[in-house]
């Protein structure tokens, strides 16, 4: 119900130009913006719903979850939008506030969005930061009054700088957000990997062992030999002394320990590649706040 | 670790300044987006834009936010492609993702759409922007069956690699298993190892029994493919013995079962390779990387019966005069231009099937060839002699019995709908116009149509019209199970296509039983082919999708010499060795037939036997 509430308040807010329709579950959009239509590939009306019952019973309708196709869909037409913003700040609410205001009278805000992504799963985190003049604004501006600012009331922008500083920022933070994460991956790459490696290991031991149990077994009929007198009996023990250095031939000549540690390697760098952890910081918006 | 070259992996990062990094083994790549310079010379240009828009975005990126794997986010835009809803696959889907992390052994039952299964598991990474590089294996026949199946219901287009060249350049590659794990020994290389320079997001194989040997080319192709994600598909996953099964999995995660000699030790009665020692352990190793549902467990699932019928035609002396020599024409006077026999397998394959389905393709097909100056003089000759025979024929025996079929099944229900398959598009031409003579409805459904085209058709069958009339070619992926009744006027001889014909109709979502009837000339070696591959493969009571599977097993799916189908070239032959003489062509498809039983017990068997481990 609140993954509901929060989607169809989106919904309303982002259709808010066009014919909506709320009834018995379903959300009509009548008539959205042909930018949209043609981003999207599909002409309005939209029937979205809320639930796989109600999907189920309307044709053409679409089933809006948290994730879903159509809400993925909304998020990449905004994807390029929405960059930049420009506000001024009207009054500053304390003396202690405008302390740390001091210097040039405008600062930045820069938002990032950063995926995590791994496994199967994928996790996002936003993250905003104040700088001004190259340091960290500790600041709420939801407490300031602002209103739209005026792009000829500031000489220049270059957020060059402060920009380097947000980056830097957003990797400390990074790296704590991602410890669990890590905790996980490494538990269970550890799992796969001591498999690999156990496996491995066995089959160069079993095929060492199989070498040495050849070596004895010439060893002894070699000792046989030595010991037999009759002619009939030392040529079945030299024919078995000959199969068996062909077999030990052959056991080295495939060079089976560096066979099995180039699959080992093959195996483990396939593990190592499943279980990456990949992280990708987007930029998706500079605020600058003038006053 | 032995570097090697990867042309693409997952990563998320679209040309990113990007940097990788090892803590403990586990790699980490972490970027940031080239786009954020763009951002800031748009500031240092003040381009500003409402900061209302900035505030939705943070909105649509929090409703956008995926969660861990609960529910399929892609399942609603594959829905509407699907003319049913089963649950199984769903929740196969969601186990392969959640709780085997995309490496998996699929072995359900047949009939249980373990492709459909597959593609879900496809379209959720891809929606979840796990995918980029995906790569199908498949048994030859099926390479177009599962591009279509990706088409139509996944909206999915993959294209198939024929050429070393194109493995690069393709993200979605499907590809023949049999025609890939080419091995050159000169080299020492597979002749498509390039398929193993790319990092594969996803990997799927199907039919992955034939993967039981780790000796083979094709296990050692598919063991060196780079893969994040593999799923194996089959509904036997061993045949022989349980090392087969052991070599599966090997391919899966390696040493899940321990070294060969632990798993004998462990799991193998004495050496028995076919007794499980400890049957209630190695079911449960399977189940940490296995999924597999029996039919009878599936809801929703419900197998409809073929019903064969032959229809007997039989000729007037002058259209069987006029058939023989043809035949004859064919066999013993078929020469090029300098007198030279034209190749008799290659001839049969192209014009046999032609002759045996309409007396207007016959005419077509020796108008054609008297127009034809690559002939000899005294072919032609014969040629237009059979020509004015077949054109002084009052009488089309074949198509009056189509006639009297039609109204003696319009006669029980007036209200059924009946769809005739010619191979040919003369002879569709011809039967529609017939039949529309005869005061029927009819729909004609042919290559070339647009798909706007093809869905009116379809539409106007399922509406107004009695009969649709159509050749195998544009037909494929179509679902008519509305339509219960087939009539395969002519019939190709290649099983696989017989099948793909009927599949149209033994679908999931039919409710009735499908009447399959067969047209067969008397006196024609069509009466034998009809009765082996309808009688004796198609209407056996096998499940949809098994025959496939007998057939590659068998090895008689592939290409054969003449680029003919391997069973449809066993039929040409048997029928020119025969020379016509029909007894003994019987003799040689009954050897066929003797072939297909053996192969079809074979599979029984597998299946009892995979069952007894699996399912008990």
């Amino acid at each position: 119900m609140k993954n509901e509430n929060t989607s169809k308040k989106f919904l309303l807010e982002f259709f808010k130009d066009s014919d909506i329709e709320d009834k018995e579950g379903v959300l009509t959009i009548n008539n959205a913006s042909e930018d949209f239509e043609k981003f999207i590939g599909k002409k309005s009306p939209y029937k979205f719903v809320f639930d796989i019952y109600t999907h189920n019973k309307i044709n053409n309708s679409d089933l809006i979850m948290q994730g879903s196709y159509f809400l993925l869909a909304i998020r990449d037409y905004l994807e390029n939008k929405g960059q930049t913003s420009l506000v001024k700040i009207q009054a500053i609410p304390s003396k202690s506030v405008l302390s740390k205001l001091k210097g040039e009278r405008k600062f930045y805000e820069f938002s990032f969005i950063t995926t995590y992504q791994y496994l199967n799963d994928k996790k996002q985190s936003l993250n905003k930061f104040f700088i001004k003049d190259e340091k960290i604004l500790d600041i709420d501006v939801s407490k300031f009054k602002t209103h739209k600012g005026n792009k000829e009331d500031i000489k220049d922008f270059d957020p060059s700088e402060d920009y380097q500083i947000a980056k830097k920022k957003l990797h400390e933070k990074v790296s704590a957000e991602i410890k669990p994460i890590k905790s996980v991956l490494k538990k269970k790459l550890e799992r796969e990997l001591t498999r690999i490696k156990d496996h491995y290991a066995k089959q160069i031991k079993e095929k060492d062992d199989e070498v040495d149990s050849c070596v004895n077994k010439i060893k002894l009929l070699q000792s046989k030999l030595r010991h037999t007198s009759y002619e009939r009996d030392r040529n079945i023990i030299m024919r078995l002394i000959r199969e068996s250095h062909e077999r030990l031939k052959m056991l080295k000549k495939r060079s089976y320990k560096e066979r099995l540690k180039v699959e080992e390697e093959f195996h483990i760098k396939d593990e190592v590649e499943k279980h990456a952890l990949s992280i990708k910081n987007t930029l998706i918006n500079i605020t600058a706040y003038y006053f | 670790m032995k570097s090697s070259k990867i042309i693409c992996s997952e990563s998320p990062l679209d040309k990113p300044n990007e940097k990788t990094y090892y803590e403990n083994n586990l790699k980490i790549v972490e970027g940031f987006s080239n786009e954020d310079l763009k951002i800031i010379e748009k500031i240092k240009n003040k381009e500003f834009e409402s900061r209302q828009i900035f505030e939705l975005k943070l909105k649509s990126e929090e409703t956008a936010k995926q969660s861990e794997i609960k529910e399929l986010i892609s399942y609603p835009l594959i829905k509407k492609n699907l003319t049913y809803n089963l649950p199984h696959q769903q929740e196969g889907a969601l186990k392969i993702l959640r709780d085997l992390d995309g490496r998996a052994l699929l072995a359900d039952e047949v009939g249980l759409g373990k492709t459909i299964t597959a593609g879900m598991v496809l379209k959720e990474c891809i929606v979840r922007g796990f995918v980029r590089r995906a790569l199908i294996l498949t048994p030859p026949s099926l390479v177009n069956q599962w591009k279509e199946e990706l088409k139509t219901k996944f909206e999915l287009d993959f294209t198939e690699i024929n050429k070393e060249s194109e493995w690069e350049k393709t993200e979605f590659a499907i590809a023949s298993i049999d025609k890939v794990k080419n091995f050159n020994p000169q080299t020492n290389e597979f002749k498509h190892g390039q398929a193993h320079q790319i990092y594969w997001d996803i990997i799927i194989i199907d039919e992955a029994h034939k993967l039981k040997d780790k000796n083979t080319y094709r296990w050692k192709f598919v063991d060196k493919l780079q893969k994040k994600r593999l799923l194996l598909l089959t509904a036997t996953p061993f045949q022989n013995d349980l090392i087969e099964l052991y070599n599966l999995l090997s391919l899966l995660r390696r040493g899940h079962l321990g070294t060969i000699s632990e798993f004998r030790s462990n799991f193998l009665v004495d050496g028995n390779e076919r007794q499980p020692l400890n049957p209630r352990e190695l079911k449960r190793k399977l189940s940490e990387v296995m999924i597999r549902r029996r039919r009878d467990e599936a809801k929703g699932v419900k197998y409809m019966k073929r019903i064969p019928r032959i229809q007997s035609v039989e000729m007037t002396p002058s259209e069987k005069r006029a058939y023989e020599q043809v035949v004859d024409l064919l066999l013993v006077h078929y020469l090029d231009f300098n007198g030279v026999p034209i190749n008799t397998v290659l001839a049969a394959h192209s014009i046999l099937p032609k002759i045996t389905s309409s007396s207007k393709s016959s005419i077509e097909f020796l108008e054609n060839l008297i127009n034809n100056p690559k002939y000899h003089t005294s072919t032609v000759e014969i040629a237009q002699e059979i020509l004015q025979d077949f054109k002084e024929l009052t009488i089309d025996s074949k198509l009056s019995k189509l006639i009297d079929l039609m109204n003696e099944i319009m006669a029980r229900d007036k209200s059924k709908k009946v769809l005739i398959y010619t191979k040919h598009p003369a002879t569709l031409e011809y039967i529609s116009n017939t039949l529309k003579k005869q005061n029927f409805n009819v729909t004609e459904f042919k290559g070339g149509l647009t798909p706007a085209e093809k869905t009116k058709r379809i539409q106007d069958f399922k509406d107004k019209t009695q009969i649709m009339v159509s050749t195998e070619t544009g037909s494929e992926g179509l679902n008519l199970q509305f339509c219960s009744i087939i009539i395969n006027y002519d019939l190709p001889w290649n099983p696989m296509s017989v099948e793909q014909r009927i599949g149209r109709l033994d679908r999931i979502g039919q409710k009735s039983d499908i009447y399959v009837y067969n047209l067969a000339t008397k006196g024609t070696m069509e009466e034998h082919v009809v009765d082996l591959i309808i009688n004796k493969m198609c209407c056996i009571g096998l499940i949809m999708g098994e025959l496939p599977i007998i057939l590659f097993n068998m090895g008689l799916d592939s290409s054969g010499a003449t680029g003919a189908n391997k069973f449809e070239e066993k039929l040409m032959h048997a029928f020119i060795d025969s020379k016509n003489n029909l007894s003994r062509f019987a003799i040689e498809v009954d050897k066929v037939e003797n072939e297909i039983n053996k192969g079809i017990k074979d599979y029984e068997k597998t299946k009892k036997y995979t069952s007894e481990l699996l399912d008990t």
